[in-house]
């Protein structure tokens, strides 16, 4: 119980820190977080990317792919959920190695997930039909709330059962 | 038992420490600014922090077992109740801006953060060493002295506490330091009996009992008596709306038939009072913060009974509701009930949704009719001024400072969320509004502006260029360096000049030197530019702005100029032939040999033609559409009158052809309705005149009968609107000689086996073909001839202020890629890079404001799904793996 108090806190505290962080974040110190996502969605989409300053990664065709859609709401999250899982707080060296190696697993996740995401998002707009019936921006949040929630229901189902292997054994 | 643990101590975390971390960091972002964030770390903020650590520690040994029962409980009462007299008699709560605290109110936060753990504390005490037994003499005991502490403070208060009373004023006297001190302990002392009282209730199940008496009571006299109360005195919001009214009423009938012996009639009931809960819940939740004033309020007569009312009223409907739903399940099924009490339990937030979405797209609807139509639509549409009132009343209540001592007369926390969603969290500028009010209600306002613009330097201005011949993409790069010198003895003056160019020339790379520096201009957005140029000529600081205002008139501002000071700034002019312009009636003249003069195709169907070439067009006689343009508004009476005589004048054949167009808010295409109190749309019904006419196979010939006080151009001056009329084709109906032209002499341009008429007027043209040209995606690679189908773009543009805003980031994104002004950027120098990043904010700020609500279709934001959806979920998976690592605990 003791355990499960102090991994609550810790995600707790993360979360916070990192929502902090990310909220003082400039687009620009963003530009390296979002690079990785770009060669992948114009692999798929066909449009073509370029990064303004005052915008983001900006295509021809309007698609504006900026802070709101890095993905580092889902990163956090994403982090958040595997330290309270998978953390086992035991020496502070290993635990910090630990979290080391969960933010770089995070971060992955997040690249395919957020790719993932923008990826259908943009195909999902093109299909002209569904525009009358759902709002195209309601359409977007859902499809992206789906994607995110099947993620992470995925990492968790995972990670559980190893999870679960490892109490058992 | 209770059915809830509150009392377990580590649930302190969610009861004290996040809402308090909060609590902090909306403290820290209210002083958020442009200039960084500038909270001041105060004897508060220390406090505020140590106290954080201390009962996290205190949480951690109390979890433990480490430290006795009663210190974790009773440290929260003693320190917030200290922490609350630090904050409201410290400074902090009139140092956050205005801006922040009329979305937020900063002095019921803290209460709503705060107070929820020391009710926890008490109820924590409650239970540890007074649990209460639940019989009758011991409630009454406790409702007895729940009572009387009140009075027995009140005499305390007028008797001994002034016994203290020193030669010292201020609030530093011992006598208002006791009193405080005296009023704090008999609050808690209050509430720890009230909280036993209703407990020991809960305990013997004795509320059951008297249910009937205090439903009548708690469900249906006390908040009928608050809403009439709140009426006349609006201390803690409004409340004074009908489906308010109906929900108290039905829910108080629901819960009388659940008392019922008949099942059915407990369905009903069970329903009724689901529809009735959200306002309950409502009710408890605005009034949480507010209960410790019950106290005081219990000496008016019993007034704080009133207070208490939404706390008791909750508990009640839990009571009834929570024991009747297994007796309805067992007839009727739970499924079915949850389903059935859930539609029942979204009716009146549904109402509410809908209300506020029907007050944001309306809003939107009038927006877009103020500024962003769509000329191709000419539908009439007759707006409903009531709704449009009531909407535009709420910005200035949003507006204004929230505060416990002035409520505003809205709904509380609900209004927070129409503010929200309506008004895109009040987003709608006062100019926005003043243009909105001036359109549909005719009044004549001026947005209120506090810039005071410097004084106008009396100045002299020398130039030297240098012309470059680019080879490759065969056109003329000229840098204009300009000497500024000013002339008065007078420093802190601004150097202001208009000049001309011709379309066929555009302007890049412009600078202005600062203290011996070159500093080129950042090309930005137009609105974030001027506003920084403003806030820094008011601060008396460097910077230089150089922008369209309109067609080919430009604007160059630089600041400041001390006595018989010499500046030095310039620009970067594209061109293929001579050019010839004045600033500050300094006649400027570039001569270079002109270039091979073509007609370009800048993409599909579109055209650059230069002068030389339009001299060789042959003319041609275009034919004529004839407008009448009335003013259908109260103001317009007498020129509607003028109209139908001069129309009655007519030839049958002319009366036959012309186009009459009745102009209210909306334009009505021939049929006239009945008058209306608002201005006269005269951009709307110019610039769809002017767009039928665009692809110029014919001319329109307009005479307007309006008065010129009661007109509404929007954006534009009446010269910007009139500009494209420029053959006496646009006629006031005082000067018009009852004549109508058969055909008017323009230049031939003959394409794709058709024959389009252009403007005869020693300019160069741009003209598209297919009204719906956009940007070619793939550019020449000619800077030149790229820039020239930027300016197209914005021409196109121009004509519709629907394709106009759904295009506007295109426009700005290619400005800012080939660095060339246009209609939407301007060119800025700033001194500092604390400025640029000022810029750049607030320019991200606009733009998010401008396209991710309310943009076209053309822009698309791939944002993130909402972080408390995602949050939510993560907390559904780890409460799951803390219940089965709980229930595999026990199992061991």
């Amino acid at each position: 119980m003791k355990k499960i108090t102090l991994k609550l806190g810790f995600s707790i505290g993360l979360i916070i820190v990192l929502k902090v962080l990310y909220s003082i974040t400039s687009l620009a110190m963003l530009k390296w977080f979002l690079y990785p996502m770009i060669p992948a969605i114009e692999l798929f989409t066909n449009h073509s990317f370029q990064w303004i300053d005052a915008l983001g990664f900006s295509s021809p065709t309007g698609i504006i792919i900026e802070k709101s859609c890095a993905g580092g709401n889902f990163f956090i999250i994403c982090f958040a959920l595997l330290c309270f899982k998978l953390l086992k707080f035991q020496g502070i060296t290993k635990t910090f190695l630990h979290i080391i190696f969960l933010g770089i697993c995070s971060y992955f996740i997040m690249i395919i997930a957020n790719t993932a995401r923008i990826i259908s998002a943009i195909k999902l707009a093109d299909l002209e039909w569904t525009h009358a019936l759902i709002d195209p921006k309601t359409a977007h949040l859902a499809l992206g709330s789906i994607l995110y929630i099947f993620t992470l229901l995925f990492i968790n189902h995972f990670i559980s059962s190893k999870y679960v292997t490892i109490q058992t054994t | 038992m209770l059915p809830f643990k509150l009392h377990k101590s580590a649930r302190y975390i969610f009861s004290l420490i996040l809402p308090q971390l909060f609590l902090g960091w909306l403290f820290y972002t209210a002083f958020n600014s442009p200039e960084g964030n500038l909270f001041n770390f105060t004897t508060i903020a220390i406090y505020w922090g140590i106290l954080i650590l201390l009962f996290s520690v205190l949480i951690v040994l109390e979890v433990n077992q480490l430290s006795k029962a009663w210190i974790l409980p009773v440290a929260i009462i003693v320190c917030y109740t200290i922490f609350f007299f630090i904050l409201y008699e410290s400074n902090i709560l009139n140092q956050i801006p205005r801006i922040r605290s009329s979305s937020i109110n900063y002095e019921i936060i803290p209460l709503y953060l705060t107070v929820p753990a020391m009710f926890h504390a008490i109820i924590d005490l409650i239970f540890k060493y007074f649990k209460p037994n639940g019989s009758k003499a011991e409630n009454i005991q406790n409702f007895a002295l729940s009572v009387i502490i009140p009075l027995f403070l009140y005499i305390i208060g007028t008797i001994l506490i002034p016994m203290f009373n020193g030669s010292s004023g201020g609030f530093l006297r011992l006598d208002v330091f006791v009193m405080k001190v005296a009023l704090c302990i008999a609050i808690t002392t209050f509430l720890f009996f009230f909280f036993r009282f209703i407990l020991g209730n809960l305990v013997g199940k004795n509320l059951q009992k008297h249910s009937p008496l205090l439903l009548i009571i708690f469900g249906f006299v006390l908040p009928y008596v608050g809403l009439i109360l709140s009426l006349q005195f609006n201390y803690f919001g409004s409340f004074n709306y009908p489906l308010i009214h109906i929900a108290i009423a039905v829910n108080a009938v629901g819960l009388g038939l659940l008392l019922n012996k008949d099942i059915f009639l407990k369905l009903i009931g069970f329903l009724l009072a689901s529809i009735g809960l959200p306002v309950v819940i409502y009710f408890f939740i605005v009034f949480l913060p507010y209960i410790p004033l019950s106290f005081v309020a219990l000496l008016f007569l019993g007034a704080g009974l009133l207070l208490l009312t939404p706390v008791v009223l909750m508990i009640l409907q839990y009571q009834i509701m929570s024991r009747q739903f297994p007796i309805i399940c067992q007839k009727y099924g739970k499924k079915k009930l949850i389903i059935w009490s859930f539609v029942c339990i979204s009716i009146l937030p549904i109402c509410f949704v809908g209300f506020c979405m029907d007050h944001r797209n309306y809003l939107n609807e009038v927006i877009t009719e103020t500024d962003q139509f769509d000329v191709s639509d000419r539908n009439y549409r007759d707006y409903d001024i009531e709704k449009l009132q009531y909407i535009l009343e709420q910005i200035p209540k949003g507006k204004s400072k929230f505060s416990i001592r002035q409520a505003r007369n809205r709904l509380p926390l609900l209004s927070i969320f129409y503010d929200w969603y309506v008004f895109d969290n009040l987003q709608v500028s006062t100019q926005k509004t003043t243009e909105i009010k001036r359109l549909f209600f005719g009044q004549k306002l001026f947005a209120w502006n506090n810039y005071n613009p410097p004084q106008k330097a009396n100045s002299t201005l020398t130039y030297t260029y240098n012309t470059e011949y680019v080879a490759k993409d065969d056109f003329y790069k000229t840098q204009v360096d300009l000497s500024i010198t000013n002339l008065d003895d007078r420093d802190m003056r601004e150097f202001q000049s208009e000049f001309t160019l011709p379309k066929d020339v555009l302007i890049t790379d412009y600078y202005l030197d600062i203290e011996g520096r070159r500093t080129y201009g950042i090309l930005a957005e137009k609105k974030a530019a001027n506003w920084i140029y403003n806030r820094i000529t008011a601060r008396r600081r460097d910077p230089g702005i150089l922008q369209y205002l309109y067609d080919g008139v430009l604007s160059l501002k630089i600041f400041p100029f001390g006595k018989k000071e010499t500046r030095t700034s310039g620009f970067t002019l594209y061109h293929r032939t001579p050019i010839h312009f004045s600033i500050n009636d300094t006649p400027i003249a570039i001569e270079v040999k002109p270039l091979a003069q073509n007609i370009v195709e800048l993409s599909a169907n579109s055209f650059y033609i230069p002068t030389a070439v339009k001299e060789s067009l042959p003319k041609a006689s275009a034919p004529v559409d004839y407008y009448f343009v009335v003013d259908n508004t109260t103001s317009g009476a007498e020129f509607r009158k003028q109209f139908e005589e001069d129309f009655r004048g007519l030839s049958p054949e002319n009366q036959k052809k012309a186009n009459v167009l009745y102009v209210d808010v909306a334009v009505n295409w021939g049929t006239p309705t009945h008058p209306k109190k608002s201005a006269f749309n005269y951009q709307k019904a110019i610039k769809q005149i002017q767009y039928l006419h665009r692809d110029q196979k014919r001319i329109p010939y307009i005479i307007v009968y309006a008065p010129y006080k009661n007109r509404f151009n929007g954006k534009y001056l009446s010269m910007e609107l009139e500009k494209a009329f420029s053959y006496d084709n646009l006629v006031e109906c005082s000067h018009w000689n009852k004549k109508l032209p058969e055909t008017m002499e323009l230049l031939a341009f003959p394409r794709n086996e058709e024959t389009y008429f252009i403007r005869n007027n020693g300019q160069p043209s741009l003209i598209s073909l297919n009204e719906t040209a956009t940007l070619d995606r793939d550019f020449s690679g000619n800077p030149f001839l790229n820039a020239l189908q930027l300016r197209l773009f914005h021409d196109l543009n121009d004509l519709n202020p629907k394709r106009k805003k759904d295009h506007w980031i295109r426009a700005l994104r290619e400005s800012f890629t080939q660095n060339i002004l246009t209609h939407s950027t301007t060119f800025i120098s700033l001194e500092t890079k604390a400025q640029e990043t000022r810029l750049r904010n607030l320019q991200k700020d606009i733009m998010d404001e401008d396209y991710t609500e309310k943009a076209g279709t053309e822009t698309r934001r791939m944002s993130e799904p909402y972080f408390w959806l995602l949050l939510l979920f993560v907390i559904f998976m780890v409460r799951k793996q803390i219940v089965r690592n709980q229930k595999s605990t026990f199992q061991i």
